[in-house]
């Protein structure tokens, strides 16, 4: 399969070196998405999921590293590859002042693909007034208004940049139902950012766990969830937590006075797992093994400092 | 270019609500105007340019905003505006913005006043007008267009923009205009190619800067405004044009030097050779220089060298010496200076400084023969000569009334372009008492105030006979109420413009206002100014005056030259101390004039000449409102003087030479006894004031009737009517020539002056004045209702010579009319004859 976005070695900084507000968003990022891949970017608030986005568009310019979409480096995105891109995303502004009607009727033009058949169906889909400026939507209209303006062109990248930020349920699943529906008619390729770990599940393949500008784990979501176990064992009565000790792969650690929990993120088998508990805790027993959500697996690694 | 119209269009969409304001002033300026102008050279903002200014505002501001938010409508600068993410570049956004400002900023409105032209009818000259026009918007757009995309903050990028419009202004853009016409190509100046460079740049600098060059767009700006020059010298020589065929065939001097006697300037050039001509500047400003002034008066002279830190260049006939304020005011419309009283006539108080003449920016771009009817035209300007005059008497030089048209889509006539691109300063050239000079400059701007001043227009000598001189300048094809049907002028009689009261024999500039009154008809009135040179005392405290004061004693031997210097020392200190504006140092410190330090009268004429050389109107005139404590210790002064009447001669020699005694002096036994005889031969060299005149006559001496007739001769007649009247009881007075005199002025006289004068030589006996009577009142009635109640004076005058005449006033009026043609002077009475 072909790359369609590549990042290699990528970093950004905010703020000059020597100042107080200097700040790393991004530390020697690579990412390789191939064609109709669906890649979720996980992490907390500023771990920089929001700058990977702005570069890959081309608004913001890397410090280091190269990226490029499409086969083209994106500080020379042009107009041919813009026409095969959209960006969706919460910061984003609208044209405000117009309705979606003039909205379309502007962008039509710039785009060979645009689909006006396509165009109607997701007005119908989105229930989008026909009056009213897109200033005087509310936040998931203009969010659907978003989906529309980029959608219509038949894009083959769509950037997702935390979309579904601050809506209420309803709206986030008429968006998501429409996405995944238009995903697997479109086949484009996806890279979404988003706190929402349900959606990412149901719109992701394959996760990108992002941390302090640093991608800490990158890996199908099938694969994730058969790696990752949480494992809960009885711990011999007066016995010390050794947290130093504690293998590479496990994940938040909580030890009590006669249990202990631990997030296996290198789950093989009861065996391996049995000798990893017996190696820190000798004479542990009862231990007990359970499958994890995404957003187990996420809360997992974001809590291991 | 389907996404650059979709974007135009967008654009479009998006300011909707501010392009229909846009449209509504474009389009209320234009049928305001269409509304107002009677015809293309109408001045239909000289009633209301409160209004027009407003609006001219209004066009200019609404499109400087709509230029900088267009810009904005796409947020060049950030990154997260809408379009950054989609496919179209800065650089074809930037081009639909500027299609936008093209489309409606600049050719709506130019279409709009191409629509207003067609409907007053086209003319050709229009075509410049069109291209002013666009000028002029696309000095504001540009500019407007730059900063909206530098800048992506409205509250700061709106007045950017219009600082930038200014500085972009001060290129003199209406230099530009004066470049197009007849010579449109072949005649390209800097200051055009200046202007049009800035023009594209400006659009340039946009387009980079939506292209996200903001860096190369800013160096650009700045170098567009400060690389080019703004002001180009030109010499006086090349302003001039010698090699143009049949204008100027002797060389001039680049440095002019002239005499400024009062405000008229009198250029020393040798005499042309040349037929005289009238030349228009592009846009010139004159440019004077001064090295200082000196100023002669009653024997004495004063040195007033230019302020150290004041530039010895200035661009209008304003000046400051040091301790000397030579001003002129500029006024508006119909104001007028006239220089106009014989240099021969001039023989006191004279001012000679040394000017350095020279032109700034363009050079002369025509010329206008010394024809009626000769038309010159550049650009929107157009100048056309409707009346001129070759006096006999070449002193008088050439008589000449320009009429100048700025038909900026109805708003020329004398007035100014509204809409116009900074000041529109023009000079005319031509013959001046048989010198070169500048005879006339007009500034004002265009979208500001129009002012217009004429340096020394001569006017020809009067008619042998004492007769009014008039001269027709009205034509049939002006507009009727544009001016000046009737102007009559005495120019040659000195102190013909005096007022009564104040002896001012030389007074060298008269205001010339014209108000016209109604059909046609203009009320000419004349008001002496400026005053001459006077003492403008500096606010400032010297630095060492309290060392100055202290020093300031009589010289213990004194001889003329020590007194003078201490007298101007007092006169000094005393200026400058007084003229504080808290008094806070002056009402302490303000040195005294001590006749008795003076060693008694001997040093008081000195004083005096001092005194009014400094200042000609100071001293003990009536109408000075201030320097009370002044004039109380003169009058200390000259009361001790008066006490003296060996020294009495002496006080009338000063008055005249321009010191104005008070007139409450008049009734001191000093005036009876030794002032009168000689007043009676002095008076024909000053202009008296009226209360003089009525002293002479109370004085029933038939050796003063010469001197009081004489006075009739000079200055207005409508006033001394009332003196004439009193003169006609005066036994053995020549009271006709008194009569002939004033009558021969009356065409001066308003109408009810005219009745008044004409009932009192009625009463005289003049054969001629019941059917004048009657004719002024039927001429009168025919326009407005006549009120006989303010004659009934005039009339108690009349009634004694007229025994048929009714008692009642109205009546008595309606009888002279209905029997004017049959009343008959018989015997010292009117008496109706049968036919």
């Amino acid at each position: 399969m072909s790359a369609v976005i590549e990042v290699a070695g990528l970093s950004k900084a905010f703020g000059y070196a020597f100042m107080p507000d200097h700040r790393k968003a991004l530390c020697d990022v690579s990412l390789t998405i191939t064609r109709g891949e669906a890649v979720a970017l996980l992490g907390p608030n500023g771990a920089g999921k929001t700058t990977l986005h702005r570069i890959l568009n081309g608004l913001l310019k890397a410090d280091r590293g190269v990226a490029s979409v499409l086969g083209c480096s994106v500080q020379k995105l042009g107009k041919r590859e813009r026409q095969r891109i959209a960006f969706i995303a919460e910061s984003q502004e609208l044209p405000d002042t117009l309705t979606v009607s003039q909205a379309t009727a502007w962008l039509r033009p710039m785009y060979p693909r645009w689909d006006a058949a396509f165009e109607r169906r997701l007005r119908a889909l989105f229930q989008l007034p026909e009056r009213g400026v897109i200033g005087s939507f509310s936040r998931g209209m203009r969010m659907k208004t978003a989906c529309l303006l980029s959608l219509a062109s038949h894009p083959e990248v769509l950037f997702l940049d935390e979309p579904f930020a601050g809506m209420d349920a309803v709206v986030r699943d008429e968006i998501v139902e429409a996405l995944l529906g238009l995903a697997h008619d479109e086949g484009w390729t996806l890279l979404l950012s988003s706190h929402d770990i349900d959606d990412v599940e149901r719109l992701a393949d394959r996760v990108a766990l992002i941390q302090a500008g640093r991608i800490v784990l990158d890996s199908t979501l099938d694969d994730l969830q058969e790696r990752c176990r949480r494992l809960t064992f009885r711990v011999p009565e007066g016995a010390a937590h050794h947290r130093a000790a504690l293998p590479a792969s496990w994940h938040h650690y909580e030890g009590g006075a006669r249990f202990a929990t631990v997030v296996e993120t290198a789950w093989l088998d009861l065996d391996d797992a049995l000798e990893k508990v017996h190696a820190l805790q000798p004479g542990a027993g009862g231990m007990e093994v359970t499958s994890l959500s995404l957003r187990e697996i996420y809360t997992a690694f974001v809590r291991t400092p | 270019m389907r996404v650059l119209l979709r974007t135009l269009w967008k654009d479009t969409v998006v300011l909707r609500w501010w392009l229909l304001a846009w449209v509504a002033i474009v389009g209320g300026f234009a049928v305001w105007r269409d509304h107002t102008a009677a015809a293309w050279d109408a001045a239909p903002v000289a009633d209301k340019p409160a209004l027009a200014g407003t609006l001219m505002a209004a066009v200019l501001g609404c499109a400087a905003v709509l230029a900088v938010r267009v810009m904005h409508t796409d947020a060049l600068h950030s990154t997260l505006a809408f379009w950054r993410t989609r496919p179209v570049s800065g650089l074809r956004l930037g081009v639909a913005k500027l299609a936008f400002a093209l489309l409606w900023l600049i050719a709506l409105p130019v279409g709009v006043e191409c629509l207003l032209i067609e409907h007053w009818g086209w003319n050709e000259w229009f075509w410049p007008c069109i291209a002013d026009w666009t000028i002029s918007l696309a000095v504001v757009v540009v500019p407007a267009l730059v900063a909206g995309a530098l800048i992506p903050a409205p509250v700061l990028a709106v007045p950017v923009a219009l600082g930038l419009a200014w500085l972009n202004y001060q290129s003199r853009p209406d230099a530009v205009l004066s470049e197009w016409g007849q010579e449109f190509s072949s005649n390209l100046s800097p200051a055009f190619w200046t202007f049009y460079a800035r023009c594209l740049l400006g659009a340039v600098v946009a387009l980079l800067a939506s292209a996200g060059k903001q860096t190369a767009a800013v160096i650009l700006t700045v170098l567009s405004l400060f690389s080019f020059p703004r002001m180009r010298s030109v010499q006086l020589p090349d302003a001039l044009d010698p090699s143009a065929p049949g204008v100027w065939h002797d060389a001039p001097a680049p440095v002019i030097e002239s005499d400024l006697n009062g405000q008229q300037v009198y250029v020393k050039m040798p005499a042309p050779a040349a037929p005289a001509w009238i030349g228009t500047s592009g846009m010139p400003a004159l440019m004077v220089a001064s090295d200082g002034a000196t100023l002669d008066r009653l024997g004495e002279r004063v040195q007033f060298p230019t302020r150290e830190n004041r530039s010895p260049f200035f661009q209008t006939e304003r000046d400051q010496f040091e301790g000397l304020f030579l001003g002129r005011t500029e006024r508006w419309g119909f104001l007028h200076q006239i220089g106009a009283i014989p240099h021969e006539a001039k023989a006191t108080g004279v001012l000679h400084r040394t000017l350095h003449y020279g032109t700034l920016a363009e050079p002369i771009t025509g010329e206008l023969p010394l024809r009626p009817g000769a038309v010159w035209q550049r650009g929107p300007c157009r100048i056309e000569l409707v009346h001129a005059l070759f006096p006999t008497d070449p002193r008088h030089g050439v008589i000449f009334q320009l009429r100048f048209s700025m038909p900026h889509f109805g708003t020329g006539g004398w007035q100014p372009s509204l809409h116009g691109t900074g000041r529109c300063t023009g000079l005319r050239y031509g013959l001046l008492n048989r010198r070169l000079g500048v005879v006339q400059s007009f500034q004002g701007g265009r979208g500001g105030a129009p002012s217009q001043e004429i340096y020394g227009l001569s006017f020809p000598p009067a008619p042998s006979g004492d007769v009014a001189h008039s001269q027709p300048l009205h034509r049939k094809d002006w507009l009727e109420w544009l001016y000046l049907p009737k102007t009559a002028s005495r120019f040659d009689v000195p102190g013909y413009f005096s007022r009564d009261g104040e002896l001012m024999r030389d007074a060298v500039i008269a205001f010339v206002e014209w108000r016209v009154i109604k059909h046609g008809e203009v009320e000419v009135t004349y008001d002496p100014w400026p005053p001459p040179p006077s003492a403008q005392w500096s606010k400032d405290l010297p630095p060492n005056w309290k060392e100055r004061l202290a020093a300031l004693t009589p010289p213990p031997l004194p001889d003329e030259a020590a007194m003078r210097r201490y007298v101007d020392e007092l006169i000094t200190l005393r200026g400058v101390l007084g003229s504080q504006p808290d008094k806070r140092y002056g009402s302490r410190s303000v040195p005294h004039f001590d006749r008795f330090k003076l060693l008694g009268s001997r040093w008081f004429p000195l004083i005096m000449r001092r005194l009014i050389m400094m200042n000609p109107y100071y001293g003990f005139g009536d109408q000075q409102d201030g320097q009370t404590d002044e004039r109380s210790q003169l009058m200390d002064m000259l009361a001790a003087e008066m006490a003296e009447p060996e020294h009495a001669p002496l006080l009338l020699d000063l008055m005249a030479h321009g010191l104005p005694l008070p007139w409450t002096f008049k009734t001191h036994a000093w005036f009876r006894t030794v002032a009168a005889p000689r007043l009676t031969q002095v008076s024909s060299q000053f202009n008296l004031g009226s209360h003089w005149v009525e002293e002479m006559i109370a004085l029933h001496d038939p050796a003063l009737h010469p001197a009081i007739v004489a006075w009739f001769t000079r200055g207005w007649a409508a006033d001394k009517r009332y003196i004439a009247r009193k003169l006609m009881a005066e036994p053995g007075f020549p009271w006709r020539d008194v009569m002939n005199i004033l009558r021969a002025k009356r065409w001066d006289m308003t109408w009810p002056e005219r009745l008044s004068l004409t009932l009192l030589a009625a009463a005289g006996g003049y054969e001629d004045a019941p059917a004048e009577i009657a004719a002024l009142i039927t001429n009168w009635q025919s326009r407005e209702k006549f009120d006989a109640q303010h004659y009934g004076d005039w009339l108690a005058v009349f009634a004694p010579v007229c025994p048929q005449c009714p008692a009642e006033r109205a009546a008595a009026l309606s009888w002279i009319v209905e029997n004017a043609a049959r009343l008959r002077w018989q015997d010292g009475q009117w008496i109706l004859s049968a036919n």
